[in-house]
């Protein structure tokens, strides 16, 4: 356990949060765009992780459960958005959603 | 019982909300109900707390009555609060009680106008302005007061505003007081700034002991308090809105311009007293002032021919007797000559208003003629109230309140016969332009229909004001008629009393003997020249006294020359300044405006993901600006 | 027993979300049918959690171990939520008429995410900071497509949990480094560690000042809002420019001033930047806008950059500034979006700004209020808005920070323009067709909201001394 060091942890951490902002960035189909936050959050749940580790204490653990949960809870109400707006345009490319702007 | 201060401005106030909320849905009985009841149920109140002030003096003589505190920044913090002193009871005594009798006679008078709800809205306003004026314990709230009353007045000024005239009477009124308000401003900025505080008793306490006598910051604050005294009350140079403001409906030129408004600015004199009696070259222009303008006035008011001109005239020159009397340091004498004033003047404008109302609005005085037998009430009225104008001897209330002012003048010591001589030439014109209107509108021949047709509403304010006119004086009369000095021990506690002068009780029964001559000469005068038309009028018809005549009905051309020197000037250089550079930076920045938004607005793709670059990109940026911080 | 009674200072959050479960069921039992008293039950609820805010003593009291603080500075924001919260149902009683939104979740969720802004504002560690946030978060993308027939409502939600989903990955990314580098979630504790928390930590710092910027549309991070709140039902655009909006600023200065004491410089800069900025687009970008939602937007961008203002001057008379903002902004919001509830042809709602012409000749009342409400806006003395930025001007000027205080005053004076050009198209322009008849629930809104901006300046004691209470809790 006490083989890893922070700075590990928190590299990796750094890595899949970059990835998922460039999924969100790169990405156009909104199903991506949600895997690719879930990612983001995942990787913020990985930093707690990694820090609960080196401070030796439950809080970074306790937390990452809170995101597990919360995730879930914003996946659902995502792909409930996805879908009523896929009812809508029949497309789930995000730049097709652009009639508000200016 | 004093605790119910705070109703007198509050009642007005509320039915000033209730019209204005109503916006003339009501019944015209409920909008006269409001609008008098309220003004009407604050005279109680007034009535109930003179009382009880009267019988039981509170400790050190004010009453102060703290609502709330508006508002801290620092150092600064005003609190809204009444202060009740003999000074401010006196006025609040005039203001509801006169005040309510104009508001009963209105609401006959304006039975029928369409904006029968809204003048009462506007009256209800200004009653409780100007009660917030006077009443007010801090120069910031009098000011609040201050400029609600002007409000009022440029409202109901311009109350007929479809004449375009009307409304452009209301914005010379409002403009040209406006520059004496804000002397006052800067005035008030001043004061705060050198003695740390608005509260009027801790300015009077501080600044003695701030100043020397004669110091310049005194003599620049009293200065500019007295530019804004100078633009309400329509004084020199500021005097020329009054003779306009006649625009207006007959009982508002009674109650704001005679009565009570344009005697803010001897108010708010008399209040900052302390100020002025540092500056002792201010409280000389003060009275200079004041004599200039009572002249002035009194041989324009000589020469007018519309009825209500020539009370305006005449309520600027009244004015200019208390200026005088303030000058002169005659503090009780100028807010004596207030009070009788305020009864007798707005008398002859209700009277006047009622000649008009039963002659089909006519207001040139040589069109009307020989009124007396069919407008009797409104001719006894009248008389009465020329007859204190001029202040007829021992009978009037007028004569006790300008005796006591040429005495005071002539006992001030700074250049004190000379005042005295300015109001007494005064005295003898007022005389001769008041019962030169008598004469014409009253007596002579016949020259249109007048149909006798006001009811309870007009005759009672008309015969209290009478009895008022006579009666109010008898509160103060000089050593040798009595002796009464009710009025200057009450106002003792506020307002110092006049040095006594070693002057024998002969030399004053004389001076009063030379000014009651005067008055009753003046009469005489129009007798002769109005009435029997003597040979000697015909002098009047000469081409130089007619031009001398076309002078003084301009009001000695203070408009022509205002009009050339001031406003055509600005007007040339605002046209020839049409498209100057300061112009161009408001385009500049209107023009970049609209470019700055049409990039502005590119930005705002609609694309999500572009959205989330920019969140993405201003994490970054901050990061970078925390980190290089 | 004892336990029960310590939880009392969390009494309000269990009522709302106790409340919301039982009208979750009384909801899916009753149907269509319970949607109606379902709005007057919320309100029910809402105003008896707010009574209990009020009856909360103002002495700081922590629950669960710190996670949880109730003091002056909760108790004053969670007012102005709530009332943002009771607003907003009280003018939603139009939209849910309708047939085709009849749904009884609406209220369910607006209570859900009062809660959510409670948590928020009562945050005590990162921990309670994420939970509130992401509460509050949920239920807004849920009310922002509730118009499940308009594609431009679907596309509102859309958007709006897209950028609300990244930012809060932002904000709960930089948690976790700043428990990385603090090794602590209370904020008591990372004040403490923050000294020495090195480069790593005002990373951290900056990406959960990312999330809450988002949730207070201050730019960079306000892109959502001009298409959200167009694209939302407008009872719900008001409900996004209020509640949520006091809930996020009070989680920002909580966060700053009891986490973050002791790297104030770094954080100050990022505010000043960050309200420049906001101010400036929220007077630019308004300009041209049409659209009056998309209009009040921009405003409330706008507004944002001011509050921040007092925020950025790191001092407790600069907190004093933002509550006193917060409020008055509050009661200007509801006050303006009532009327634009209102503007409904035949049961039909209009958004464009040439709609309003003429008022003043078809509603002089509602023209008038209106127009009041709008200077306000502007900041045009007497009106409370005048207030509202003179007492973080003032804060901002004591605090030495003359240039954000002069800027602030500029951009004051552009966004004017906008604000007094809605109010020559109602005076000046030829008359659109009339609205229908206001109900009576907008009509209070408007008369109150009115009458507290055009008398606030009367008697602003007791509202600037509240504040300064709320304020002090924080020092």
């Amino acid at each position: 356990m006490a083989g890893i060091p922070l700075s590990h942890g928190l590299l990796v951490a750094v890595v899949l949060f970059a990835l998922g902002l460039v999924g969100v960035l790169a990405r156009r189909n909104l199903v991506f765009m949600l895997m690719s936050i879930e990612i983001m959050l995942n990787a913020a749940g990985l930093a707690f992780i990694a820090g609960g580790a080196r401070w030796a204490q439950p809080d970074g653990q306790i937390m990452f459960i809170l995101v597990l949960t919360l995730a879930a809870a914003e996946v659902s109400v995502g792909l409930a958005l996805i879908l009523a707006l896929y009812h809508r345009l029949e497309t789930l490319d995000a730049d097709a959603a652009d009639k508000l702007k200016g | 019982m004093l605790a119910l201060l705070w109703l007198t401005p509050a009642l007005p106030l509320l039915g000033f909300v209730i019209l204005f909320a109503t916006a003339g849905r009501l019944p015209a009985s409920a909008v006269a109900a409001v609008g008098v009841g309220s003004v009407g149920l604050s005279a109680v109140i007034a009535l109930i707390i003179t009382a009880s002030f009267l019988t039981t003096p509170p400790e050190g003589d004010f009453y102060r009555q703290v609502l709330w505190r508006w508002i801290a920044i620092g150092s600064f913090n005003p609190e809204v609060a009444f202060r009740l002193d003999p000074l401010s009871l006196v006025m609040m005594l005039v203001i509801t009680f006169v005040g309510f009798l104009i508001h009963l006679y209105s609401s006959e008078f304006m039975a029928g106008d369409e904006g029968y709800s809204r003048f009462f809205a506007s009256m209800n306003l200004f009653v409780a302005a100007m009660l917030i004026l006077v009443l007010a314990d801090d120069l910031l709230l009098l000011y609040a007061g201050w400029e609600g009353v002007g409000l009022c007045s440029y409202l109901l000024i311009g109350f007929w505003y479809r004449d375009p005239a009307n409304g452009a009477a209301a914005r010379k009124a409002f403009i040209v007081t406006r520059i004496g308000d804000t002397a006052m401003v800067v005035g008030l900025i001043l004061l705060f700034t050198r003695l740390g505080t608005l509260a009027i008793p801790e300015l009077m306490e501080r600044a003695p002991q701030a100043w020397p006598a004669g110091s310049a910051t005194a003599t620049a604050a009293a200065a500019l308090l007295l530019g804004g005294a100078l633009g309400k009350s329509a004084q020199i140079p500021l005097q020329t809105w009054l003779p306009d403001a006649m625009a207006g409906p007959t009982p508002v030129s009674a109650l704001i311009h005679a009565a009570t408004m344009v005697t803010a600015g001897v108010y708010l004199i008399a209040r900052t007293h302390v100020l002025f009696e540092l500056a002792p070259a201010i409280q000389l222009a003060v009275a200079a002032i004041g004599a200039a303008t009572l002249l002035l006035a009194a041989f324009s008011a000589l020469n007018q021919h519309d009825f209500k001109r020539i009370l305006a005239y005449s309520t600027i020159s009244q004015i200019g007797y208390m200026f005088l009397a303030l000058g002169a340091g005659a503090w009780t004498a100028a807010i004596f000559h207030f009070m009788t004033h305020a009864f007798f003047k707005a008398l002859l404008f209700l009277a006047a208003g009622a000649v008009m109302m039963c002659i089909g609005d006519e207001h040139d005085i040589f069109r009307m003629g020989g009124l007396w037998r069919r407008l009797p009430l409104a001719f006894a009225s009248f008389l009465i109230g020329a007859a204190s104008l001029a202040a007829l001897p021992l009978v009037t209330a007028g004569f006790y309140s300008k005796d006591m002012i040429l005495w005071g003048a002539w006992t001030s010591g700074r250049g004190g016969p000379a005042l005295w001589a300015a109001g007494l030439i005064g005295a003898l014109v007022t005389a001769i332009y008041i019962f030169r209107a008598v004469f014409v509108v009253f007596f002579g021949e016949m020259q249109i229909a007048a149909r006798s047709r006001y009811g309870w509403r007009i005759a009672v304010p008309l015969g209290v004001l009478s009895v008022l006119a006579l009666g109010g004086g008898f509160v103060e009369t000089p050593a040798a008629l009595g002796h009464v000095e009710a009025f200057s021990r009450l106002l003792e506690a506020v307002l110092p009393t006049q040095r006594e002068v070693a002057a024998a009780p002969a030399t004053q029964a004389t001076v009063m003997a030379i000014a009651s001559f005067a008055a009753l000469a003046g009469v005489f005068i129009a007798y002769l020249v109005y009435l029997r038309r003597v040979r000697a009028a015909t002098i009047l018809d000469t081409s130089a006294v007619q031009r001398l005549h076309r002078f003084w009905l301009a009001g000695w051309g203070f408009d022509w020359l205002y009009d050339r020197v001031l406003v055509r000037p600005f007007l040339w250089f605002a046209q020839l300044n049409r498209d100057d550079a300061v112009d161009a930076v408001y385009d500049g920045v209107a023009f970049s405006s609209r470019v700055s938004h049409a990039y502005l607005s590119r930005t705002q793709t609609g694309r999500v993901r572009w959205y989330a670059g920019w969140l993405v990109a201003g994490s970054l940026a901050a990061i970078a600006i925390a980190v290089f911080a | 027993m004892n336990e029960a009674s310590a939880l009392y200072p969390a009494l309000p959050e269990l009522i709302l979300a106790g409340g919301a479960m039982v009208l979750l069921m009384i909801g899916a039992f009753g149907g269509e049918r319970a949607t109606s008293p379902m709005l007057s039950y919320a309100i029910a609820l809402l105003v008896v959690a707010g009574l209990a805010i009020a009856a909360m003593p103002d002495e700081r009291v922590a629950l669960f171990n710190g996670s949880f603080v109730v003091d002056g500075f909760a108790k004053f924001l969670k007012i102005l939520a709530v009332l943002g919260s009771i607003g907003t149902l009280w003018m939603s009683g139009d939209f849910l008429a309708d047939p085709d939104r009849r749904k009884f979740e609406y209220s369910v969720l607006i209570l859900l995410a009062t809660a959510g802004m409670f948590v928020l504002i009562s945050a005590g560690d990162l921990i309670a900071l994420y939970l509130g946030f992401e509460l509050m978060s949920l239920s807004l993308y849920v009310v922002a497509a509730f118009d499940r027939d308009n594609v431009q409502s679907t596309e509102a939600g859309l958007k709006y949990f897209v950028l609300g989903a990244l930012s809060s990955g932002m904000l709960l990314y930089g948690a976790s480094l700043i428990y990385g580098f603090t090794g602590t979630v209370k904020f008591a504790g990372i004040a403490q560690e923050a000294a020495n928390g090195g480069i790593g930590l005002i990373i951290g710092l900056v990406l959960l000042f990312a999330g809450l910027c988002f949730k207070v549309s201050a730019v960079p991070f306000h892109m959502w809002t001009p298409d959200v709140y167009q694209g939302a039902p407008t009872p719900i655009t008001a409900f996004f420019a209020s509640a949520p909006k006091v809930a996020a600023i009070a989680a920002f200065v909580r966060v700053s001033f009891s986490a973050f004491p002791a790297i104030a410089a770094q954080w100050q800069q990022i505010i000043i930047f960050v309200a420049i900025a906001s101010m400036a687009l929220g007077a630019f970008a308004a300009i041209g806008q049409r659209n009056i939602k998309r209009l009040m937007a921009y405003s409330s961008i706008g507004h944002m950059g001011y509050a921040l203002i007092g925020l950025a001057a790191a001092t407790g008379e600069g907190v004093q500034g933002v509550l006193v903002y917060m409020a008055i902004y509050v009661a200007m919001t509801l006050g303006t979006f009532a009327c634009i509830v209102s503007m409904r042809r035949n049961d039909k709602p209009f958004e464009e700004i040439t709609d309003l012409s003429g008022l003043a000749r078809t509603n002089p009342a509602q023209a008038f209020v209106l127009s009041m409400l709008l200077f306000s806006l502007a900041g045009i003395p007497p009106l409370a808005g005048f207030f509202a930025k003179f007492y973080v001007f003032l804060a901002a000027v004591k605090a030495g920070l003359f240039t954000l205080a002069v800027l602030g005053v500029l951009a004051s004076v552009v966004g004017a323009y906008y604000y007094l050009l809605i109010v020559k198209i109602m005076y000046f322009d030829e008359p659109a067709p009339a609205f229908d008849p206001m109900g009576n629930a907008l009509r209070s809104i408007v008369a109150v909201t009115g009458l507290f901006v055009i008398l606030f300046f009367a008697y602003p004691g007791p509202l600037v001394e509240a504040a300064a209470v709320a304020a002090k809790s924080l020092f």
